[in-house]
Order: C-alpha cells, then structure tokens, then sequence
C-alpha cells in the first residue's frame, strides 16, 4: 500500500514533465546581445559573432574548405526524430567573402539529412555523417546545392544519438579520421572484410582504397581529435575526466567493453571535454600558440593545456582559460582555426545538453538556435591567406611543405588529394627540405596522394630528432600490414631499442602490424634498457596478445623458452594469461634470481590466476622458504585467489599452512587462516576459537578467524557462533561480526539473533554493516524479513535499515514494507510534487547561499566527497561534478539528491551480480576476464569474483548513491547544498581555476599519538616517520583553499593546538621554484622533505622561492598553529616546473 | 580521389542494356510463380540488401515484376551492414546470440511469407580473420578456409531452422539468394580474384545447402557474372545507383519473372512505386532500427523509456505508404495495359 504512495508521487511528477515545465528555470535570453555581454576573454582578445540562426541551427560539427569557405552541420532533429518528421537537418557552407570576420555568404548545400554529426570537406564534394551511414555529397552541376549522394561507409550503430559517428578530420597522411562512442556498435562490410568496432573508438578512411581500420578502441564520448605537430594524436572525451588522451594504435582506453587493460588519459579531474584544435599561426599571441584548447560545454567555457614529452608519450598541464561565459545556454563543443587566424567556436546554443538524463521532448530544449563565434586578437593583422584551391602546384607544394599556418596545411592537405599525383609529386620533389618537419611534411603529402615515399619514410626512421623518427615508422605503420614494403622488420627491430621510448613505442606498433614469427621476440627488447611507463608497457603486452600463436606455438614445438629472458617470458605469459614457461620461472624464484617484491607479486598472481595445483604447491614451498613478509603475503594470497576464483589447491599436503598461524605479522596470518578455512583445517579450529574467545585479540585476526571458521562449516562453528552471540561478554562490534557469519550458514536464526542485537544497540554503535550484510545475500534478506514480520524495531534502526535498502540494487520491497511496519515508520518521501519542486527551486535562487552549501557538502557524515570528486580531487565512486551547476537544471539537481535513481549517469549504472550462494555484488565493472570479473563497490573496494560462482549479472536500475543521505538536514541546509551545486562549474567562485593549488593532502586525526614531545623537536616532530601517524584525505575546497576549522587538531599542549597537513609534489627539473603561500606566516611552518622553509613573519600571503634539490616526488608539510584570520590557508605552485601531485 | 561522374552519366545511356539481358530462368522453369496475392516477403542480408533500402530497386523490381495480378505486395528490408549469418551485427550490447533474436523477434512478429537470405561475400572477402563473435564459431571462422566455409554452413542452417521455427505454417517459401561476384577495379582497389574463386564455393555450398532443405536456390552470382559491362559498384563490393539497377534486373529474373517489363527510370510510374518504396523503408527503418536504443528499450529505459512510446506510431505511416505503393503500382498496370 505505502509502496503506491510513493509510486503515486513519481508518476505525479513525470507527468508534469510531459505538461511542460518552462516555469520550473529560467530559460536564458536568447538575444546574440545577451550572449556577447556574457563572455569573459583573454587580454588583447575580440570575439564577434561570424554566423548564427537562421542559417545555422544547433551547429554540431565544422570544418574548413580549401576556398576558405567553413561548412558547419547542426541538427535541430537532435536528440530523436518524431514520427511523421522529415529528416530535414542540414549541411551550410558559410563564406566571409570581404574579410570582415563576418559570413557574408551561405548556402544550404543539403537539407535532407538525419542528424548529421560530421562534415568534412574534400574530393571534389563532402563527407557527411548521416546516423548509421557515411554520405559523400557533391554538387555537379556547380549550383551551389549537393545532386549526388553516395553512401560511403555504413553499419554504424545509433544506440544513442550524441554517441554516432562524428568528429571528421583529414590526418596530415591524406586519410579521413572519425571517431564513435560507448553505446555504439559498429560493423562494416568493406571490400577487405567485416570490420567491428563496439563502443568507443577511432577508424581511420583512404577513400582512393576504400580501406576503413580501427586505430583505437574506447574513450566514452570522444568527440575531440588532432595531430601535433609531429602527426601524433591527441583526443578528448565529452564524458570522460582525463582532459587530453595520448592515443596510438591498438592502445584501449577507458569504457571499451570487455577490456582486460586500458590506458589512462593525461589529466585526471579534467571537466569533460568536446572538440579539441590546436592553437597556432602568426595572427594569435605567441603564448597561445601550441596549446591545444578543449570546450568544456558544461561550464560554458574553452580550456587549453599544453604539451610536452615524457617518455614514450606526453604530459599534459592545464594552460590558461581561453574563453569563458555566464551565459547558460553558450556550449561550445566545436573549435577550429580560421584560414584568417582566428578562432571560430561552434556553439549548439542550448540550455539543456543531451538526453540520457533529459527528456527527448523536454520543452526547454532549444531546436532553432546556434551561433559560430569568432575569437580573434585585434591588435595582431589577420594571418596571410591564399585559398589552397587556388595555387598552382608550386605554391601548393611550398604551403604544405613551409606554411606555419597549420590551416594552411590542413586545407592544401584536403586540395593535393584532388590534383594530378604526378604533377604534385614532382613540385614537391623540386623544393628543397632544410630540417626534419619539412622531411616528415614531404612523407605525408606523398602519402596524402595515395604514393607514400617509402624511402623517404624510411630515412626519417633514422633522423636525429625522436619525433621525426616516430613521424616515419608511423607513416610506413598504416600499410605495413599488407606486406607492400619491404625490410619494414629491420626497421621495427631497430626502433624498438632506440633511445627514445617514444620511437619504441611506435616500434612495437609497427611490428603489430607485420607477419613475422618473431614480432614478439622483438616487441619485448622494448623494455629493456629505458625506463617502461604504462604506454608502452601497454603495447608490448598487446602484441604480445594478438600475436600469442606465433610464439606459443614455437615454444610448444621446442619446448623452450622462445625469447631471450626469463622476465620476457614472464612478461608474455603474463599478458596471454597462460602459465607457459611456469615452471622455469617457480625454479628462478626458488633460487632467488627473482627477488624485487614488485617481480615476486607479479608472478604469484600469475600462477594464482592461471597456474596448475603443481604450480601452486610450488607457491606454498616457497612461502615457506621465504624470509620477506611482503612475499610470504603474495604465495598465500595467491593460493586464496586461486582458491576462491578457481576452486583449486596445490597438489600435496595444506597442513603446512598452520605454521603461519604462528606468524606475528596479520596480514599473513589472516591470510593463512582463510587459507586453513577454505581447506578445510580442522586442526586448526582450536587455536581460531581460541583468537575469538580472547579479548586482547586484534580486530583484524578475529574477522579472518570469523570468515574461517564459516568457510570450515559443520555442527562445529554453528554451536561455537550461537554460543559467542549469546554470550553477554562479547562485545556488540563482534557480536554484528559473528552474525554476519551465521548469516550464510543458518540465515533464519542469524536473523532472529540480529533482530534481537538490533533492539538494543549499545551508544556510539551502528546497526549498518549488519543491515548491509542482509541485504547483500539473498537467503539472509529472505529470512531477515520474515523475522521482522513478527517483531519490532526501534524507529531509529528502522529507519537506517530503510535507508539502506531503498539504495539496494535488488530494490528489497518486502524487506522495506517489513521495516515499515516493524518501526512503525511513515513511508519516505522522496519526490516533490510540480509546486512543491517550483518552490524548492524559488528558494535555492534566493535563498540558497553557495558558501554555507560547500561546507554542508564537506561534512563528513553526508559523504559526498567520499564519492563525488569536484576536478581533480574527491572519490571515484559517482560523476566528477566539477561543472554539474553549469551542466544540468536545478530540478535535476534536486531531484538526484532526492531520488539517485531517477537519472544515472552513463557509466554509472550499477552493475548487480548475484552469486550461486545468494550473495550479491554491487558496482561498476573494472575488468573482465574469461575465469573473473572485477566489481568496484560503494567503499571503492574491489571485488574479485569468480565467474563460474555467478548465477546471474544484470544492469541494475538503481543508482549506488544511497538514498536520504540529505534527510538528516535542514531545509536551509538542503537549499545551501543545492545552491552550492548550482553553481559548480559556472563562471565565478565555484568554477576550479586552472590555478595549480595543493589539493590533495593528508591530516593527521585529532588526538594522534607521538613520536616524542613537541618542546622538544618542535614542529618538525610531525615530519618524521612514525607508525603512529595515521594520515587521513583531505581534499581544499574548489577555491583550493583549506577551511582551517576543518582541519583536526592533531596534538593540543597546553593552550598550544597544532594541525597537520601534507601534501605531494613533483619537481621537473631541480632549482629553486616559486610556490605562494597564503594564511598568517606568523602562524604557520612549512617544511620541504622533512627541512624547514624560511618563511617571512606578519604576512597574509608569502611569495616564497623553495630549494628543490632533487626531481621526483616530494613531500611539502604544513603545521599551523594558532588562528588564521581569512579562516583559510592555501598552498598554489607558481614555478612550470613543479607540479602539485592532486591525482596518483 | 575520382569520382566517377562521367562514368555514371555513360552508364545511364546503357540503361537499357539491362533490361534485356539473357538470364537463364533454368533455375524456376516449370514451376508455380514464387509471389502471390497479399505475400510478405522479408529480405535478410548483410550490407548489399540494407543499401538496398535506400534506392528501391530490388522491391520495384518484384512489386512490377510479379505482374498485374498479384497484388498487396509488401517487403520488409531486414539488410543489416556487417551481418554474418550469426547475426553478428543485430546484436547490441550482448554476444552474437542477441542478433540473432532480434531477427527471430521480426520474423516471428511479421511472420514473412516468404524469405530472401543472402549472405555470403563477407565469408569470402574476410578470409584469414575472424568473421564471427559467435563462441562456438570464432576460432574456427579464422582458420582454414575450408573451415570457415563450414562454420558459415553451420551457420545459414541455423539460421535457416530459427527462421522456419519463428515464421510458422504461413511461411512458403524461402529463397537462397546467392551474393553476386565482387568486382575488380584496378588499383588501388583491391583485386577480388581470389575472393570470387572462394565465392564460386560459398555459393556451391549454398547451393548444396538449398537442395539439402528444399529451399529455393536463385543464382545471383551466375547472372550478375554472365554480365560484363561497366563497373556496378564503388570498390568492387558496394554497388552504385546503377549496379543496384543491374542486381534488379537480375534478381527479377533469378525468381522466375524475366526482366523488368518496361524501363525503370523512363517510366514516370514505375518512379512513382520506387519513391513510395523508398519511403516506406525509411519509415520501417526508424520503426525497426529506432536511434537511442539504449533508452527506448535497453538499459536506460527506466530514465527515458517513455520516449518509445513514440515508435509504434509509425505503423499507421508505413500503412499510408503501401496503399501508397499499392495505389502506384495499379497506376502502372493500368497504364501499361492501357
């Protein structure tokens, strides 16, 4: 009955969605006038409108021409067609013929389109994306308006329509690049074979050979793609967090389905990003150019980073904003160059984005506006321009080869591709190339026609400069795989021990592509000799993968190791997932060739995941061999693993095992004695009983002794639990503990036993973890609500059991109407009707203070910040909301505190395993493989299953933000926090700046003990090591300072209060760097790796130069004693070449 | 980057060509014609029959093809680019196994009177990689070649036994149509020779397959191979506008009916039938293929799922189009008789 009250109420409130709610926000004015006052710009910098609607509408995508002529698609259609529409969206060509920086000309070239995501002009005509096809337009009878339409590729899925082929770009090798995302599963016939990509990734095109390949898979929405200079790829995602992406062949990225391993992006904590261009030509200030800047269409603004090499990829470091707008309907999702210099912005115009989480036929969203801006520096001349389409084949040839415009190149790019080859082929070859970018440019434009110069490309392999020799093997990369060149071999072995990590890594993807039986022989010298960071590790256990016959089956036939190291055997059968060469391997760690932990892990979990019972016997010997506590861990927790996944032991005798019982280190012991559990060691009862009746026991020894004693089973452990449960002596916290036990194996007393303990839950104590355990096995959850049926519970207990089950992804209906009634509970509200929403929202814009709301935000009890992250700092667990104020409507902010399920978040679904035995798992999926699938929970643990225990895995409609988390607030309170979130991202206060503040630190707990006293060492005691400092997170506040009544006081002497706080930086280069510190000097110590900093007394901010003597990591310390009159403190990096560590 | 404007331009000028060729009708002799009054007839392939949809000539060419008499034709364009005879490409989010269902959801909600399978060319063209997800085929699909044309046997029987199952007493015939041979353009394209040797085998074997189920066998790889003209297609597997005219001719008389009885493009009301056509396939399209899935009807349906309501309301449109069709075809019989 009370399940239909709420029911009632949600239904009440989508239909007031279908009745329209312009009253619920304001929508923005829609005036150009309105949108022009509301931009905030770089120094010397101009912006103007260059077109808008009616000419163009929700503008989606743009590109350039080689008559200077931009041709933008945009689809009003967007986000569904509705029955009985034309497919009507178009494709414009807009020209700003006298130079004013204003479209004077447009023309719809078509008009008959269904949501077009891409245009790229070229041969003769255009490429358009068209939902599930790729079209090529042209107009041949020159009226300006496209007569011939071919399809040119299709088999592209449309499972969501933001995510369908989009972001077109001609590479510098002549070929088209298109990327897709998440939801999308493509397959197309080509005169080559079927080619699939599912989910997110990158294709590159020839259209002379009508060859489509994948490049990359993954990425959620990545709707940005360039090359720099030296032809790499960069690309961003507009549902991702990780700012710019280094991509490469093969390489798999976040969100690709089923993927073993992925590669990370460059700036974790970044906004999300649509469109990415890279600054450049004589018209915009030096200091721009080289940056490549990125719309963050949520908060309304354009971000740039730069680049720079680090080993065989790149760092990326947020540069300045280079646009910005409090208008809320401005996104910017696509920027380009101009052939004049300036920069041209796409702007949807639209004050809601996408509609995963926004109705399709949502009233507030805009289908006749959009508007293309242009930023340009007034003060600078227009950059010089020659229409590409109109040189000769000499001018052409020098524009590609010498321009510094990159639009210059990229337009006589697109222009040489419509030439005679021959022709073109002999004007570059009359030109004469002074250094390597002129060799490489020469390589692409070769390639560009089709006619690569496979000499000239193989002489770049050899160039001094690293880039250029990455620039070759890539070029020789796209056709090595149909055996067109020869001794390409030579070429790979070569690069895959260059100096350079960078020209290895493209070794290894050249050799990806070549037929030889020793291309991983070859790809695993990459990782010796350098120093081997995730990319390139990466590539080498790809190839590694994909070609696994060449070189299992050559060390099947001789039965030996087929490379020239034991670790590079290691490595490759590591990557497969095979215990090849095992044996070998288990003897080398016997004689201690192995010893670095790190090596000794890596194989334990080697033999853990794929090993025989042999093998594992091998671990268990050598666990006992073993003097370190680190490898005595890994052996035993390999076997569990095998254990627990595999359901396999080693070969001999277990009775070993006890002797770890013996162990004076817990974590080998507890290891040990869930060892002893799941084999079932009745000889070791006695002393777990024992670990469980004695008091002084610690925590950790009594649960591994719990877990065991329910793994070992029989009358036994059921008599001895019944037994402690009952007992008056033993403590509530154990108590809950046992039950959680009891549940699996008697779950219909266990809950009677828990119902009972619940009645009278001790002070200070939680009845959670116990609901928790209930709710997450089924038997358990079945008889805990039968038990309830004939008992009560104290309101309180009820109310968090309630909580907790409506945020449980099997939804417990029973469970919470059993609660219901046995707390006597009123059914929990958690939806507005449509005039209590208007109100909320009335009182969030007047009343709502932002301030107040951040620190409502931060406590810890509300536990946002264990689970969100605001930019770069703050949980994993839900979506960053770095920019959800600027992104998302007030009543969706409302409604999600209320409601987490109503709307999730792509990516964010939970995913719900149920296991053979009932217990359930709950959580986004790491990783998978064929024996396991790995589950990130709410706490962020992860979970290893077994997929042979799995009895079901759905996509569960429930979200993992638990629900009535807002409940224990005020109203006042609530309204803060919404107005707080409101106003996350949009221009102001609560936008992160790409300032680079410490915001990552750690505190010492209040009351924590010492290493001696503070008279004596001063504040420089908390610099030293000491195994009584328990560091806890502690994030700054968007602003990057620290509130300084947060932080705990960790030792207090007398009248004297110290709070402690450290944070990570990394230095580039050693000097002195500047870092500004602000907060009363006077009150303060700041040390560098443990030395004391000089500061200047009585300041407010200090401006100081710290001696950093070595790079890497280091550690910076800051001890405040007594006020600070802002309340705050903040530590801001100012020097390039120190880096706050904010993300690890 | 050539396009070949002129070439399309001589083409048009050998139109006519086409509508006499000497195809052999062996195959049909003798027999009752394939359509009657009021058939639906589902067409199942990979990309050849999804392009298909957008230029109408296949179903044109049958609509006049099966005569005046026949009438309430009605064609539903199950092409699905990439497809395997797993099912490969239907499937979403899930393993091969969910295509395969979403065609036996048509099939059993439509329930075709007749079908036209064609699948084939990506067997031959995708030699040496694996051209199937499906678990019990994917090894084996990237072996031999003999292999591989076993697991696609394997595969059609399959898919031939769902069909049959899902389809239900109404169902008469089903139609083997072969692929047709894969064109060699020159470089840079690539050179088919090879491909078409393995294709012969593909369709020896479906022919096998044909006679094995009393199924239907209409040779589309021997007709389109005994005509030698101009290129009919952009890359040697994809045809152009006047390839797909051609394969009209063909697959017209493959099924017994000869060529096309008057010319396609000259006569204002056969285009009148190939644009209502094309229409009714871009609205069944948008019905059987909606965009944004995933919140119509998968995993995100609990947020936007009330948006599908939308769907169904283009059955009532894909009525209108067929009288439509229905309404031009009667003008063309008229016409012709008249």
């Amino acid at each position: 009955m009370k399940n239909k009250v709420s029911h009632f109420l949600l239904v009440a409130l989508l239909s007031s969605y279908a009745h329209g709610q312009r009253g619920l926000t304001k929508i923005p004015d829609t005036s150009i006038q309105a949108q022009l006052d509301a931009f905030v710009l770089p120094e010397g910098a101009k912006i103007n409108l260059f077109a808008s609607e009616p000419v163009v509408r929700n503008p989606i995508h743009m590109n350039w021409d080689s008559q200077g002529r931009l041709w933008v698609v945009g689809s009003p259609l967007y986000p569904h067609i509705k029955p009985g529409q034309e497919e009507n969206d178009q494709v414009v060509v807009l020209e700003d013929t006298d130079g004013d920086g204003v479209a004077d000309e447009s023309v719809v070239f078509a008009d008959n389109l269904h949501i077009p995501t891409g245009v790229l002009p070229g041969d003769g005509g255009v490429y358009v994306a068209n939902s599930n096809d790729v079209l090529f337009l042209a107009d041949t009878n020159d009226d300006g308006k496209a007569d011939h339409r071919e399809v040119v590729l299709s088999g592209f899925g449309t499972e969501d329509t933001h995510h369908i082929v989009h972001t077109f770009r001609w590479g510098p090798e002549g070929m088209m690049w298109l990327n897709q995302s998440i939801y999308i599963h493509t397959h197309l016939d080509t005169p080559y074979g079927i080619r699939r990509l599912l989910g997110g990734g990158m294709w590159h095109y020839r259209p002379e050979t009508r060859r489509s390949e994948v490049f990359m898979k993954g990425l959620v929405n990545p709707w940005g793609h360039v090359f720099d200079k030296w032809g790499q790829s960069f690309m961003t995602d507009g549902a991702g967090g990780q700012g710019i992406n280094f991509v490469y062949p093969r390489a798999v990225f976040v969100a690709s389905p089923g993927a073993p391993r992925r590669v990370q992006g460059l700036n974790p904590g970044q906004p999300k990003l649509c469109g990415l261009e890279v600054l450049s030509g004589t018209h915009i200030p030096e200091h721009w150019r080289g940056a490549l800047a990125s719309p963050d269409f949520r908060g309304h603004r354009i971000k740039t980073y730069r680049l720079s090499d680090k080993g065989s990829a790149f760092e990326s470091r947020e540069y300045k904003e280079l646009l910005a707008s409090k208008h809320g309907a401005f996104r910017p999702i696509d920027v380009k160059m101009g052939p004049d210099g300036a920069i041209y912005v796409a702007d949807l115009y639209n004050p809601i984005i996408q509609h995963g989480e926004v109705d399709f036929r949502d009233p507030r969203r805009d289908h006749k506006h959009g508007r293309i801006w242009r930023i340009s520096f007034p003060e600078n001349p227009p950059a010089p321009f020659t229409k590409p389409a109109e040189m000769n084949s000499k001018a052409l040839a020098e524009a590609l080869l010498f321009s510094e415009e990159n639009i210059v190149r990229e337009l006589a790019t697109a222009e040489l591709r419509t030439r005679d080859a021959d022709k073109m082929l002999s004007a570059l070859n009359s030109l004469e190339l002074k250094d390597d970018l002129h060799i490489v440019r020469r390589v692409w434009a070769t390639q560009a026609l089709n006619r690569l110069d496979i000499g000239l490309a193989k002489q770049l392999t050899k160039s001094k400069s690293h880039n250029a020799r990455a620039a070759g093997l890539r070029a020789i990369y796209y056709d090595a795989s149909n055996q067109k060149y020869k001794n390409v071999l030579s070429i790979a072995e070569e690069a895959v021990s260059d100096p350079s990590p960078h020209v290895r890594l493209w070794g290894v993807s050249l050799l990806a592509q070549l037929n030889d039986p020793q291309t991983v022989a070859i790809a695993l010298r990459a990782l010796e000799g350098v120093e081997v960071d995730d990319f390139l590790d990466f590539a080498v256990w790809s190839i590694c993968r994909e070609h696994r016959d060449r070189w299992v089956n050559e060390m099947k036939t001789k039965g030996e190791n087929p490379f020239d190291s034991l670790s590079q055997l290691l490595f490759a059968s590591s990557a497969i997932g095979e215990p090849l060469g095992a044996d070998q391997i288990l003897d080398s760690l016997a004689k201690g060739k192995i010893r670095e932990d790190k090596k000794v892990w890596e194989v334990a979990n080697w033999i853990a995941n794929k090993g025989t019972p042999a093998h594992l016997q091998k671990l268990l010997d050598l666990a006992l061999q073993t003097a370190s506590v680190s490898q005595r861990h890994a052996y035993l927790n390999a076997m569990l693993t095998a254990k627990k996944i595999r359901k396999i032991n080693p070969l001999g005798s277990l009775e070993a095992v006890r002797q770890f019982m013996q162990s004076e280190n817990d974590t080998v012991w507890s290891t040990a004695v869930e060892l002893a559990g799941l084999w079932k060691l009745e000889s070791a009862r006695a002393n777990l009983e024992v670990t469980l009746k004695q008091t002084d026991s610690r925590r950790v020894r009594k649960y591994a002794a719990i877990n065991s004693l329910i793994a070992m089973g029989g009358e036994q452990t059921r008599k001895f639990f019944d037994e402690q449960i009952q007992n008056p002596q033993v403590s509530y916290p154990l108590k809950s503990a046992l039950i959680k036990g009891q549940l699996k194996i008697q779950p219909q007393l266990a809950a009677r036993r828990a119902v009972h303990l619940m009645r009278s839950i001790p002070k200070g104590q939680e009845p959670n973890a116990l609901f928790s355990a209930f709710i997450a096995n089924k038997g358990a959850l079945q008889a805990l609500t039968k038990e309830l049926q004939n008992s009560k519970l104290p309101e309180d207990v009820a109310l968090k059991g309630m909580q907790l089950a409506e945020s449980a992804p099997t939804r417990p209906q029973a469970l919470i109407r059993a609660l219901q009634a046995s707390g006597g509970l009123k059914p929990m509200k958690m939806s507005l009707s449509r005039d209590e929403m208007i109100a909320m929202i009335d009182r969030v814009n007047t009343k709502g203070n932002a301030i107040r709301g951040e620190s409502v935000y931060r406590r810890e009890n509300l536990q946002c910040v264990a689970c969100h992250a605001i930019g770069e700092v703050g949980g994993v667990i839900g979506p960053n909301l770095v920019s959800i104020g600027a992104s998302a409507p007030v009543d969706y902010l409302i409604e999600s505190l209320l409601e987490p399920s109503k709307k999730i978040k792509e990516g964010y679904h939970t995913n719900l395993i149920i296991l053979n035995n009932g217990d359930s798992y709950a959580g986004g999926i790491l990783s998978e493989t064929d024996s396991e699938v790995v589950v990130r929970d709410l706490t962020g643990k992860r979970n290893r299953v077994a997929k042979r225990d799995i009895a079901s895995q759905t996509i569960s409609p429930v979200s993992l933000m638990p629900v009535g988390l807002t409940s224990q607030l005020r109203e006042d309170e609530f309204v803060d926090l919404v107005r707080f979130m409101v106003e996350l991202g949009k221009e102001g206060e609560f936008k992160t700046s790409s300032r680079r503040f410490a915001r990552k630190w750690e505190v010492l707990p209040a009351g924590s003990p010492n290493p001696g006293t503070i008279h004596h060492y001063g504040a420089g005691m908390f610099t030293q090591e000491f195994s009584g400092y328990e560091w806890k997170p502690f994030f700054a506040m968007v602003g990057g300072g620290i509130p300084v009544d947060e932080v705990p006081v960790a030792l207090k002497r007398r009248s004297d209060e110290y709070q402690v706080l450290r944070t990570h930086v990394e230095v580039a280069k050693a000097g002195k760097h500047k870092v500004r510190l602000k907060g009363d000097s006077s009150n303060m110590d700041l040390f560098l790796e443990g030395e004391p900093i000089e500061i200047p007394s009585g300041r407010r901010e200090t401006e100081l130069a710290i001696d950093c003597k070595k790079t890497g990591k280091q550690q910076l310390m800051l001890v405040l004693q007594g006020p600070q009159s802002d309340g705050q403190v903040a530590l801001e990096a100012l020097s390039e070449d120190l880096n706050m560590l904010n993300s690890f | 980057m050539k396009i070949r404007f002129g070439t399309l331009c001589a083409l048009a000028l050998l139109a006519n060509s086409f509508l006499t060729p000497s195809f052999s009708e062996k195959d049909r002799s003798g027999q009752e014609p394939l359509l009657r009054n009021g058939d639906r007839v589902a067409i199942v392939g990979g990309g050849l029959i999804e392009r298909a949809r957008l230029n109408g000539y296949l179903e044109t060419a049958l609509t006049v093809g099966a005569g005046p008499k026949v009438t309430g034709l009605k064609f539903r364009n199950l092409g699905w680019s990439g497809d395997t005879v797993f099912n490969d490409a239907r499937s979403y989010f899930g393993k091969p196994q969910e295509g395969r269902e979403r065609l036996r959801k048509i099939i059993g909600e439509w329930k075709p009177t007749v079908v036209l399978l064609n699948y084939g060319s990506e067997v031959a063209l995708s030699y040496g990689r694996a051209w199937t997800d499906e678990p019990i085929a994917r090894e084996r699909c990237s072996g031999p070649w003999k292999e591989s044309l076993g697991v696609f046997t394997e595969g059609f029987q399959k898919m031939v036994d769902a069909i049959r199952k899902e389809a239900g007493t109404e169902l008469r015939k089903i139609v083997i149509l072969t692929p047709p041979p894969l064109e060699n353009l020159g470089v840079p394209l690539p050179d088919h020779r090879e491909t078409n040797r393995r294709l012969a085998e593909v369709c020896s074997s479906l022919k096998g397959l044909a006679q094995k189920n009393h199924l239907e066998f209409a040779d589309l790889f021997g007709a389109m191979k005994e005509l030698e003209t101009e290129p009919l297609t952009h890359d040697g597997l994809h045809f152009t506008d006047m390839g797909y005219r051609q394969l009209a001719g063909a697959l017209s008389s493959v099924l017994g009916y000869g060529p096309p009885r008057n010319n396609f493009d000259d006569d204002p009301s056969v285009q009148e039938i190939r644009k209502a056509v094309i229409e009714k396939n871009r609205l069944f399209f948008h019905r059987w293929r909606p965009a944004n899935e995933t919140y119509l009807y998968l995993f995100r349906k609990h947020e936007q799922g009330n948006n599908a309501k939308e769907i169904p309301q283009f059955d009532p449109l894909i009525e209108q189009s067929e009288m439509e069709i229905e309404r031009a075809r009667s003008e063309f019989f008229k016409g012709s008789q008249g």
